[in-house]
């Protein structure tokens, strides 16, 4: 208890802590600190929906991408008009948000592994729209993203680090409300949960639109930050498939989990970059394997003894 | 537009159609027994189609008459697969098996597609094609293409010795038994977990077959292995889980689907056909046009 009242003001000093790290150090800590913070708020954004409910949202690069194609489909004036690059930001995560909600339609009715792999189909649509519309989206070489007062990874990491804390208070608030209550008996057990009352699907399609909310303006800021947004910069499997596989390794439902997981998957991949020169993918199929085999509850609760009747994450999967 | 252009695509659909519902047979077969949603199935047909490359690069035969060595060899593979992957490394988890079983396979899928992109690209290939050129045949004033004529002859007698394997051997009945309900299944003497190991070789002999003929028809690259399986889940969705007549329609109208598209809009637009169909069924009839509860 606690440690629960002083988390807010070391949580607050934690993060002044980093926000002031650009100010002494080389270009190259600020681009790795970008990269953590947009990873750790999307591993946040993925457990609102993925982590509470306990389906496997395979599509949810899907949603980061078409924030980071709106942004410059919109300031750079793709559709014929111009908006103002702060409006284009921010109209961002609200067409990400759009589309979870229209996809929410299709998608929610399907259960365990034919949600996940359903929704994996999001990825190569995505993709392949992002390639075959090329009047709009560049096609296969992509839009570049100039705009002249605010550009690079620096105005980025603080954005990126300002959504990840919103995106925390809200994976925070959820939990704690009823809302976080009905995921909870979703995830147990989605039948009895419809029986004693609980609208499965509008609670569903609620953290369902939030986490995509949260991850278009990641997405727009990811493109922002990089100069370019490509479908292989963007869509590419590490990047689409990244926040599931940071929030199963640390631990679902959990922030601390989302957290650490996100962090220590983005250092191995840094480490991975730099150090190898192809299998990259291989590898990270390698990390993936070894996650489900020896972590399925993720690393929060390794050590961590199942007691009889309560279980902690895991997912009734059965279709 | 001619009448032989609309048999062209037709006949081009059909064939894609066809072998879209056999891999999706493989993997409801696979899902059914095994309660195992292998995301590494399309990559089966991938591996398929590499392996009827190697072969005929490096023996020289024709590709039709590798037809009989493909689907013994996928089926040891599959057992393989089965006894190693699944049955150590996946059912360590006894309490979450699917969950795992997706991540387990997913990242099977994507070492698999990165070293047989490793591979051919030390080849010098950078995707898969074993385009057979024989002469368009001419029937009552038709020009017909051979070669996809000859494959769709050759995939409706696979069909069919399919379909006579599910429904009237021994085998069959096991598989069909242990789908409906496996407990009662090993009551009465069924084999659960050899049942398992046969349906990943079953699957796996007839993703591998597929993906040979898939190479004949066009060319693929090594990253299309969850792209199949994507197509198979949607066939799945289209269809019903573990029927084969509503994989082999399933399959039929994806296929045409793809065919026409791929005419009208070019190849590019054809890869999200599938997966706007699979969107508007879910839209329009949440539990598939066959049925079932999922």
């Amino acid at each position: 208890m606690k440690l629960g009242r002083a988390i807010i003001p070391i949580s607050a000093i934690a993060l002044a802590a980093v926000a002031s790290i650009p100010l002494y150090s080389s270009p190259y800590i600020i681009s790795l600190l970008f990269f953590l913070f947009t990873f750790i708020g999307l591993a946040i954004a993925y457990d609102i929906f993925g982590g509470f409910t306990g389906y496997y949202n395979l599509g949810f690069g899907a949603f980061f991408a078409i924030g980071a194609y709106t942004f410059p489909i919109l300031s750079l004036g793709k559709l014929g008009f111009q908006a103002h690059p702060i409006l284009a930001f921010l109209t961002a995560p609200l067409v990400s948000g759009a589309a979870a909600f229209l996809l929410s339609y299709p998608f929610l009715r399907l259960r365990g592994a034919y949600f996940a792999v359903a929704t994996f189909g999001l990825i190569p649509l995505m993709y392949n729209l992002a390639r075959n519309l090329s009047f709009i989206t560049g096609g296969a070489s992509g839009i570049q993203i100039i705009v002249t007062e605010f550009f690079g990874m620096l105005p980025g990491f603080y954005i990126a680090m300002a959504v990840t804390v919103a995106a925390a208070i809200t994976h925070h608030l959820i939990k704690r409300s009823r809302v976080g209550l009905a995921l909870n008996s979703i995830r147990e057990d989605e039948d009895v949960a419809s029986e004693y009352g609980i609208n499965a699907f509008a609670v569903k399609r609620l953290v369902y639109v939030i986490s995509g909310i949260f991850a278009g303006i990641l997405g727009a800021n990811f493109g922002f930050g990089l100069g370019v947004v490509s479908p292989d910069g963007i869509l590419n499997l590490e990047i689409a498939l990244a926040p599931l596989i940071m929030t199963i390794f640390g631990g679902p439902a959990s922030l601390l989990g989302a957290m650490l997981g996100a962090s220590l998957i983005t250092l191995i991949q840094e480490f991975l970059w730099l150090n190898m020169p192809f299998f990259h993918l291989a590898t990270y199929g390698l990390i993936i394997l070894l996650v489900a085999v020896f972590a399925p509850r993720g690393v929060v609760h390794i050590g961590v003894k199942r007691r009889a009747g309560r279980s902690l994450t895991t997912a009734p999967l059965n279709a | 537009m001619s009448v032989e252009t609309h048999l062209t695509i037709i006949l081009g659909g059909l064939l894609l159609g066809g072998l879209y519902g056999l891999i999706a047979l493989g993997l409801t077969m696979v899902f059914g027994v095994s309660r195992i949603l292998n995301v590494a199935h399309g990559d089966f047909v991938v591996l398929g189609s590499i392996f009827g490359l190697l072969i005929t690069t490096f023996s020289g035969l024709d590709p039709f008459l590798i037809i009989p060595i493909i689907p013994p060899l996928f089926f040891a593979v599959g057992v393989l697969f089965e006894k190693t992957m699944v049955k150590r490394v996946i059912m360590r988890n006894t309490e979450n098996t699917l969950a795992v079983s997706i991540l387990a396979t997913l990242a099977f899928a994507m070492i698999v597609e990165d070293i047989s992109f490793f591979g051919l690209g030390q080849a010098g290939l950078n995707y898969v094609s074993l385009r057979v050129f024989l002469q368009p045949i001419n029937i009552l004033g038709f020009i017909i293409p051979t070669t996809r004529f000859i494959s769709l002859i050759a995939l409706v007698l696979l069909a069919i010795s399919t379909r006579i394997i599910i429904q009237s051997t021994t085998f069959g009945r096991r598989l069909r038994a242990t789908i409906q309900d496996r407990e009662l299944a090993e009551v009465v003497g069924v084999n659960v977990s050899r049942m398992s190991a046969l349906s990943f070789g079953f699957g796996a002999a007839l993703a591998g077959i597929s993906g040979l003929f898939l190479a004949m028809i066009t060319s693929l690259t090594p990253f299309q292995g969850l792209h199949f399986t994507v197509i198979a889940l949607t066939v799945v969705i289209l269809g019903g889980l573990g029927s084969f007549i509503g994989s082999l329609v399933g399959g039929l109208v994806i296929g045409l689907a793809e065919a026409y598209t791929a005419f009208y809009m070019g190849t590019n637009w054809a890869r999200v056909v599938a997966i706007l169909v699979m969107i508007a069924v879910l839209v329009v009839r949440p539990s598939g046009i066959f049925g079932g509860r999922r």
